[in-house]
């Protein structure tokens, strides 16, 4: 992975370099409703080598999502430190999380959350843009991703015009296009049926496979679990099992 | 007021309680009906205060907009008639020599025409034997009422006209009594000769007070006076408007001494009715009644004063109502985009919800009645918070009048319960409407996607329904322009052919063609019709059609509409510039990119918004563009033909030799390089009626000097045929005491609202004809009851704008009238002499002749700044319409926050910073702003241009057009600025909006 141009937000870090990409530690995270007092992340402590395809699993509710949230500095932990690539996300402001989650990382949603009033290309293009990369040069390389997933003929088609399989691929080239080393990704295949859930998981390990980059999964489908290296089961905000 | 647009308001008022009864009954039968649905419907307005705070804002709009207007002319109403029943006091009619029936007086100074013939005592004696028994006549007063300057010492205080008024010392009281400062009575049996009851403004103008003294001239004889009292400002002590210098009262005998005129000749009778000051007037048709049969066959005449007045008070209320109601209407076109709006938005908001409630059997009636219980509830109060801050803008209405023209009227704020009513029934009834349209149209969803909140896909029976409107619409359009084609109306007519267009794109897109296709085709077809130039447009149109004041509406609601439905179908070429902005702000790109995106793809709302600003932003800059060419026209080089200062003088001291007269007070002469002279029979004095058929109506006849003629700068409009130039027709008015020249302003202007009386008006006159046809009009002076036929072969041109009248030669005048009410001078001084010193100093040195002199230039500025603070009152009021435009894009902002909450969160976890994110809600915010202020404003000078260099325009007067920059930019950055503070607040939401709580977000 190449070093990137720094600018007064970035931060400089090698993530080739690591071999423990993310490592949490302690992780505790509440969330309080009224008079209520929910306890999502009770002391969570894991670690995920660069290139690795983890699947975090369990029933709903177990924190699997407030998990990754909060792995990718998308949420703020109450205590304990999650490192990415060695630079602790909670230590950074928000507009250098904001940056680095732009350069560095990839998010693949359950209901794909494109913007509806952007074509596919420009849907892809858009984390090109906020990294700073030049407008022709954002074109290209969003117009090769989706080349590569198979929608070259589909760029100029809006979200809506779109099947639900197509519109997973083009959050997948969005989350591919800037060359993140994590991709981070909540229920992927949550809105898909089952065979265009098998082509877009497919799609997902060939490019872990290839671009060698992390891919962090939460699934409830044991047989998207199947096809990671490693499964992390959840309950109640503790990791109960970690493993293949 | 009584009428609107010539509706009496009580069957307005009436009509609208019936529709507002129906709407509460609707509400009613909902309540009784369906009290779960009804309470469903209510109970969404406390869920959140904000949203519900902003919907009244808009909702109460068109309200506060209608109660603005009708207040002010309640308010103008009021003042008028203040001032009749303060300085008329009880003097309800006056009787004066006339061989004609007696025309109404159209402003009070005309009340008591001046220099006319004499009313002989006997007959105040004969009518208050004849009227003793008759109970609505409370008594009769003989009065000499003369014009006079007077001069305090060696003229350190002086006033060229003041009020010298004989008064019947034994008939007073019925009339009020004079009264001092303390409302003591003052006896005028008492006063000697030599004594006066001074007015008190003029007391204070001439620093006098009881006990000093003071000269008057009469008939040029000087006559010392001195102050016996100070008393009240009322008609008895010559005060008959505020503004005047006012006067003072003498006894009878001793005015008609003074005057010249016999022990049994009076100028005029004055007859007070019984009852107060207000009452009195009530019984004026009475009075009359008794009086007018024993004055046939005299020389004499009762006008009913106090009645005209009070009437023309009622008229100018009614044509200041009328005009902010026509420049309110931008507004509340814009107001009922708004409702229609935020109805719609609501709806999309609560789409999932309102799915859910269909999925458990609520009906679609249910669903309709449930907004409709809610909008109504909404609306009973919007329209009380709207009526009740209309009242509050006319109060800064009427100060800001009160500032302006204070130094005529006094402006006393006034609201009647009857404006109040019709201005709430109509807020709540015009939101009614738009209430029921737009919760039916809300509650025809598909209750799947409703749940799913997703968009949802045309269906076969969404495009028949638009079919039905197309065909609906055709239909009309085509009603319209055939009924305007037959009876000549441009309203119906351009209504038709615009509506056309629009309602076949309509059933064509029914039909599979492209929607963007058809409706650009249809938009641009029909802003082709309204911008193509006047004359080519005259072709295709019938002959004969006449549109007044509302073809202004109708041509901005037009081409703003269709303009806005290009702008939304084609935006697309936005993008491109966007590119081009990327490639040089390419940090702000992203937020750009969406902030473009959005509001192209939800072209209702955006299209709505934008038309909103365009058309508030139409109507201001049309209004101050053609404004200020007319400005431009009145106020060039010609506006005062040439002449530097003007000396006004009344007939009672007149002067033999100007110069002489200049000289001998000390005035250096040389200044002067030429000095014309017009004997005058004022407006109220003087009448001109084409034929015997027609109604006389009061006009200015002069009567002007060779100096006048060889040294004017007149041009004309128009002249008749066989002179070879302008000057050969003066020339011919100089030679020929039967030819005469009239000014533009005697010409009716199509579809002008009029505010003054009974003017004279010249119809049927082409101005943009080769040559005029030459009418011959007759004249009469109520002076002495004279008359005579003048033909008119020449108008002047509308850039002379500071004289005016029909002019003749002096022999002419002479022979017709005799006798002037005053003269008027008019002086050039030579290069290098300061207008407004020199006027100084010659009031000062012919001030026994009671001579006002004013610098022309001073004057024109004057009317200038009275008009420019009218145009920008008017222009304050039109900018409220802003707020409808800024409170569209407050929902559409807050609303967009909502709805695109998980957005958000997926644009702030791929990267947007927070201040991308709410850059982007501020430049979406900015450019629908943008779009608005620039079709609007782009639209306005289009239609602006098109007026002032068409046909028509050009008879009035060549002039270069201009545009008012300044201002046309301050319209544009209020708007701007305006729309970026009311979107800041929901950008800075959508930016704190949490990552993970948004993406969680359903």
């Amino acid at each position: 992975m190449s070093q990137k141009t720094a600018s007064k937000d970035e931060v400089i870090v090698d993530l080739d370099a690591q071999d423990a990409i993310i490592e949490a530690s302690g992780v505790v995270k509440t969330y309080e409703s009224g008079r209520i007092r929910v306890e999502a992340l009770k002391s969570v402590d894991l670690t995920v080598n660069r290139g690795e395809m983890v699947a975090i699993m369990g029933p709903s509710g177990c924190g699997k999502t407030t998990l990754l949230n909060c792995l990718s500095g998308l949420d703020e932990i109450d205590s304990g430190s999650i490192l990415i690539a060695g630079t602790d996300l909670a230590k950074l402001s928000d507009n250098k999380r904001t940056a680095f989650r732009a350069q560095d990382m990839g998010f693949i949603f359950q209901f794909y959350n494109l913007l509806p009033v952007l074509n596919a290309v420009e849907n892809t293009e858009l984390p090109l843009l906020v990294s700073g990369v030049g407008t022709r040069e954002a074109r290209e390389r969003a117009l090769a991703i989706l080349d590569m997933v198979g929608l070259n003929d589909w760029s100029t088609h809006r979200p809506a015009e779109l099947s639900g399989g197509q519109r997973q691929r083009v959050t997948i080239a969005r989350a591919l296009v800037n060359d993140p080393a994590i991709v981070w990704a909540d229920e992927p295949t949550g809105d898909l049926d089952s065979s265009t859930a098998d082509e877009v998981m497919a799609l997902m390990r060939d490019l872990n496979q290839r671009n060698r980059q992390t891919f962090v999964v939460v699934t409830h489908d044991p047989r998207i679990g199947d096809m990671c290296d490693r499964i992390i089961q959840m309950h109640d905000g503790e990791i109960v099992s970690d493993g293949r | 007021m009584e009428n609107i647009f010539g509706i009496p308001m009580t069957s307005i008022m009436n009509v609208l309680l019936v529709i507002f009864g129906l709407c509460l009954l609707v509400g009613a039968w909902i309540l009784l009906r369906n009290r779960v649905i009804f309470r469903m419907g209510v109970r969404n307005i406390p869920r959140r205060p904000a949203q519900t705070v902003l919907i009244i804002v808009g909702l109460m709009l068109s309200t506060l907009i209608v109660a603005a207007a009708l207040t002010t002319g309640d308010t103008l109403n009021h003042s008028i008639r203040a001032d009749v029943y303060n300085y008329l006091g009880h003097t309800d009619q006056i009787i004066v020599h006339s061989s004609e029936e007696a025309v109404e007086a159209t402003d009070m100074e005309q009340a008591v025409p001046e220099g006319g013939g004499t009313v002989p005592t006997s007959l105040l004696e004969e009518l208050r034997a004849e009227t003793a028994d008759v109970g609505a006549i409370d008594g009769f007063m003989g009065v000499v009422a003369e014009q006079v300057p007077a001069v305090v010492g060696d003229g350190t205080f002086a006033e060229p006209v003041t009020a010298m008024t004989g008064l019947e010392a034994e008939a007073i009281e019925a009339f009020g009594g004079l009264r001092d400062l303390e409302g003591n009575t003052i006896d005028l049996d008492s006063l000697s000769d030599g004594e006066v009851v001074l007015s008190e403004t003029l007391s204070e103008s001439l620093n006098l007070e009881a006990g000093d003294a003071f000269t008057v001239f009469v008939q040029n004889a000087p006559h010392e006076m001195t102050v016996f009292a100070v008393g009240e400002d009322s008609y008895l002590t010559g005060v008959q408007t505020p503004g005047m210098p006012g006067g003072f009262a003498i006894p009878l005998s001793y005015a008609q001494e003074l005057t010249g005129l016999d022990s049994d000749e009076l100028n005029m009778i004055a007859v007070t009715n019984s009852g107060d000051e207000v009452s009195g007037a009530d019984r004026t048709d009475e009075a009359m009644a008794a009086i007018e049969p024993l004055l046939a066959g005299t020389q004499f005449n009762i006008n009913a004063v106090k009645q005209s007045l009070l009437e023309e008070a009622e008229l100018a209320g009614n044509a200041f109502s009328s005009i902010f109601v026509v420049l309110g209407m931008f507004s509340i076109a814009a107001g009922i985009l708004l409702i229609f709006l935020i109805f719609v938005l609501l709806a999309a908001e609560r789409k999932p919800e309102m799915g859910m409630a269909r999925a458990v059997g609520l009906k679609r009636r249910q669903l309709t009645q449930m907004y409709i219980a809610e909008g109504l509830t909404y609306d009973l109060a919007a329209a009380a918070v709207g009526a009740a801050l209309g009242v509050g803008v006319a109060w800064v209405i009427a100060d800001v009048i009160a500032r302006l023209i204070g130094d005529f009227i006094q402006i006393e704020p006034s609201v009647t319960w009857q404006s109040l009513v019709i201005a709430y029934t109509l807020g709540v009834v015009i939101t009614f409407i738009t209430i029921v349209i737009s919760s039916w149209r809300v509650s025809r969803l598909n209750i799947v996607s409703a749940i799913r909140d997703t968009q949802e896909e045309p269906k076969e029976r969404e495009s028949r329904k638009f079919l039905i409107f197309g065909i609906i619409g055709l239909v009309l359009g085509a009603l319209m322009l055939w009924g305007g084609a037959e009876s000549g109306s441009m309203a119906l007519y351009t209504m038709g052919i615009s509506l056309i267009p629009l309602c076949l794109a309509v059933i064509f897109r029914r039909f599979g063609f492209s929607s963007r296709l058809v409706y650009s085709l249809a938009a641009g077809l029909v802003l082709l019709y309204w911008v193509l130039p006047w004359e080519w447009v005259a072709y295709i149109e019938p002959e004969g059609m006449s549109g007044d004041f509302e073809m202004f509406f109708i041509s901005g609601i037009f081409m703003v509409t269709s303009a806005t439905v290009l702008i939304v179908w084609n935006a697309t070429v936005l993008t491109s510039v966007v590119s081009f902005l990327g490639q040089t702000f390419s940090r702000w790109l992203p937020a750009v990119k969406t902030a473009v995106a959005y509001p192209l793809a939800s072209r209702g709302r955006t299209g709505m918004t934008i038309a909103m600003f365009s058309l508030i932003i139409f109507s201001l800059v049309a209004m101050a563009t053609i404004n200020s060419n007319f400005e431009q026209l009145f106020s060039g080089e010609d506006a005062s033909a040439g002449w530097d200062i003007q000396l006004e003088q009344g007939a009672v001291n007149p002067i033999d030799d100007l110069e002489a007269a200049l000289v001998e007070g000390g005035v250096d002469t040389g200044q002067i390089d030429a000095a014309a002279r017009m004997s005058t029979v004022g407006f109220g004095a003087a009448r001109l009626r084409t034929s015997p058929d027609e109604e006389w109506g009061s006009y200015t006849v002069r009567g002007v000097d060779e100096t006048f003629i060889s040294e004017s700068r007149m041009p004309l409009q128009i002249y008749a045929e066989g002179y070879e130039s302008e000057a050969d027709v003066w020339q011919a008015v100089a030679e020929d005491p039967t030819l005469a020249v009239i000014d533009a302003f005697a010409v009716p202007i199509e579809g002008g609202i009029q505010i003054g009386g009974p003017g004279f008006q010249l119809e049927g006159v082409d101005l943009g004809a080769d040559y005029l046809d030459p009418i011959t009009v007759e004249a009469s002076s109520l002076l002495n009851g004279t008359s005579g036929e003048v033909t008119i072969i020449g108008i002047v041109d509308q850039s002379v704008s500071m004289i005016w009248g029909l002019y003749m030669s002096e022999q002419g005048f002479d022979e017709l009238f005799a006798q002037p009410t005053g003269y008027t001078y008019l002086v050039r001084a030579e290069s290098g002499v300061d207008h407004t010193e020199f006027a100084e100093e010659m009031q000062a040195a012919l001030i026994q002749y009671g001579v006002q002199a004013d610098s022309m230039q001073d004057l024109l500025d004057e009317q200038l700044a009275i008009n420019r603070g009218f145009i920008y009152l008017v222009q304050g009021f039109m900018s409220l319409g802003l707020v409808v435009g800024i409170a569209a894009l407050g929902v559409v902002s807050f609303r967009s926050v909502v709805e695109r909450r998980q957005q958000i969160g997926m644009l702030r976890a791929i990267g947007y910073s927070r201040a991308m994110v709410s850059a982007s809600f501020i430049i979406e915010s900015a450019m629908i702003t943008l779009l608005g202020v620039l079709s609007g404003g782009a639209l306005a000078l289009w239609l602006a241009y098109q007026l002032i260099t068409s046909e028509e325009f050009a008879d009035f007067g060549q002039i270069e057009f201009t545009i008012p920059w300044g201002l046309i930019l301050f319209f544009g950055v209020l708007a701007i600025v305006a729309s970026l503070i009311m979107a800041w607040i929901p950008a800075r939401q959508a930016s704190r909006v949490s990552i993970a709580d948004a993406l969680r977000y359903e």
